[in-house]
């Protein structure tokens, strides 16, 4: 064999093992090994924001969640997903849909009262929400102008946290497509604690 | 600190002295003095002298090219994935000489390879940096795309590149960067724009393999989002490389040294309000 020869054929088995050790590479990236606060928000992307670990603060019954200034409870990833950056009066949703996932101190059984300031701009007037806790549906109002309370009951129990989701489900009269209301506070009083 | 903005200072030393060597030799009685400006003085060129990934990428990219340009297929190749590893779109570069090849040989680019066979060492090498950089990202993340999949940190996510453009035009911001100083898209978009042009340019001067590594660097991270757009026009000497052949081009000369001018004040300005560290520049 020549040394021309020689020269390809050592250049050919350089290049092809090359490109075998980049293919294997592109195969391994191909199947990342993350843990689920990662994959939630760096890969599937189902969330707002990249926490390690759960920083949130528990809400205890009778509690009431500020949501406004500094507050602990206005951070990720009690500010799941569908939410604006904070700002003093309080988180604004954005989208057509928003989660909140409020850490609780202890369980809330069944039929448990969750009540709500939300604050609505003149753009939401009329829009119709429903929310859902947990997967099941426990409300649906329309937004008016300025501060909203409301009052949802619980159909089913949260264990260590209450996982609430708000959808838009009739943009109103003003055609706004986007939720963008704020929510202030937040105040869950556990069944066992009103029943007589 | 201090030897980051040491090291970047000299690696843009390099690239000037090799990027004029470059273009002498790819357009020979040219006058290089605009590029020579345009890097060290022009507008935005403050961020090559900073810590920042640019005067690397910067540097290599103009090895790469004058490898390229004397032939030296290894010796591109090894440059090639250290300029892939430096940065992503990097990876370009590979695509950019095999467009050449392709062009140079009538698309008989295996013949071209059999004859040289050192050409295909490296066209397997050019992409091997962003590999091996994967490879430690899965190594050590767990996830081998992490440098792509960490744009969504700064709000970045893949999206139509033109209407991109048309949104940060349609809906101006650029009051932002003489008011608030605040973030720009217009003010990038603007610059977004320039480097299009500037590619454009590239291609009418059939310069192909500056052309397609530039234009497929600006369409990818068109496509990533305008943010950080002016730092990312100023750190791709393709786009120098078209300016100078535009200024040389300007009749009568005074215009070019009038738009060199300009720019450098330009870059005193940008360096002030860079130093008071405004959003709009970073």
């Amino acid at each position: 064999m020549s040394s021309s020869s020689l020269k390809r054929a050592a250049c050919y088995a350089a290049a092809g093992a090359i490109v075998v050790a980049e293919l294997a590479t592109l195969a391994v990236a191909a199947n990342p090994t993350v843990g689920p606060e990662y994959r939630a928000y760096y890969l599937d992307r189902s969330v707002d924001c990249y926490v390690a670990g759960d920083p949130r603060p528990a809400l205890a019954s009778g509690q009431v969640a500020d949501f406004t200034g500094d507050s602990p409870f206005a951070r990720c990833p009690t500010l799941y997903t569908g939410w604006r950056k904070p700002e003093p009066e309080g988180p604004r949703a954005r989208g057509e849909s928003a989660e909140l996932r409020v850490k609780l101190a202890e369980a809330a059984p069944a039929a448990s009262t969750v009540l709500l300031t939300l604050e609505a701009s003149s753009s939401n007037e009329g829009q119709r929400i429903a929310v859902f806790a947990g997967g099941s549906r426990v409300g649906e109002f329309e937004l008016q102008q300025g501060v909203n309370e409301r009052r949802l009951v619980l159909t089913e129990a949260a264990q260590d946290e209450i996982r609430l989701r708000f959808d838009l489900l009739d943009p109103g009269p003003r055609k706004a497509k986007k939720l963008n209301f704020r929510v202030k506070t937040l105040r869950i009083s556990m069944a066992s604690a009103l029943s007589p | 600190m201090q030897a980051g903005t040491l090291a970047s200072s000299l690696l843009i030393l390099v690239a000037t002295y090799v990027g004029a060597v470059y273009l002498r030799e790819t357009r020979p009685g040219a006058p290089v003095f605009p590029f020579i400006i345009l890097t060290l003085a022009g507008a935005g060129a403050f961020y090559l002298n900073a810590v920042y990934t640019e005067p690397l990428f910067y540097a290599l990219a103009c090895c790469a090219f004058l490898s390229w340009r004397r032939g030296r297929a290894l010796t591109t190749g090894v440059i090639g994935a250290l300029l892939s590893a430096t940065r992503a779109v990097g990876v370009f570069f590979v695509v950019a000489v095999v467009v050449d090849l392709l062009c140079r040989h009538r698309g008989r680019i295996f013949a071209a390879i059999h004859r040289q066979p050192a050409l295909a060492l490296m066209i397997a090498l050019c992409p091997a940096g962003l590999f091996a950089f994967m490879g430690l990202l899965h190594a050590t993340m767990g996830d081998g795309f992490a440098f792509s999949h960490v744009q969504i940190g700064w709000g970045r996510s893949f999206a139509d590149p033109i209407g991109r453009i048309a949104a940060a035009f349609t809906d101006p911001d650029l009051g932002n960067v003489l008011g608030s100083k605040e973030r720009s898209l217009t003010y990038n978009a603007i610059w977004a724009v320039l480097g299009i042009a500037l590619v454009g340019w590239s291609f009418w001067q059939r310069r192909v393999v500056e052309a397609v590594f530039g234009a497929l660097c600006l369409a990818v991270r068109l496509a990533a989002g305008l943010d950080s757009f002016s730092r990312f026009v100023v750190g791709c000497p393709i786009l120098a490389f078209a300016a100078t052949d535009l200024l040389n081009r300007l009749r009568p000369a005074w215009l070019a040294w009038l738009a060199i001018g300009a720019s450098a004040a330009l870059n005193l300005w940008l360096l002030s309000e860079w130093m008071n560290n405004v959003e709009f520049l970073t």
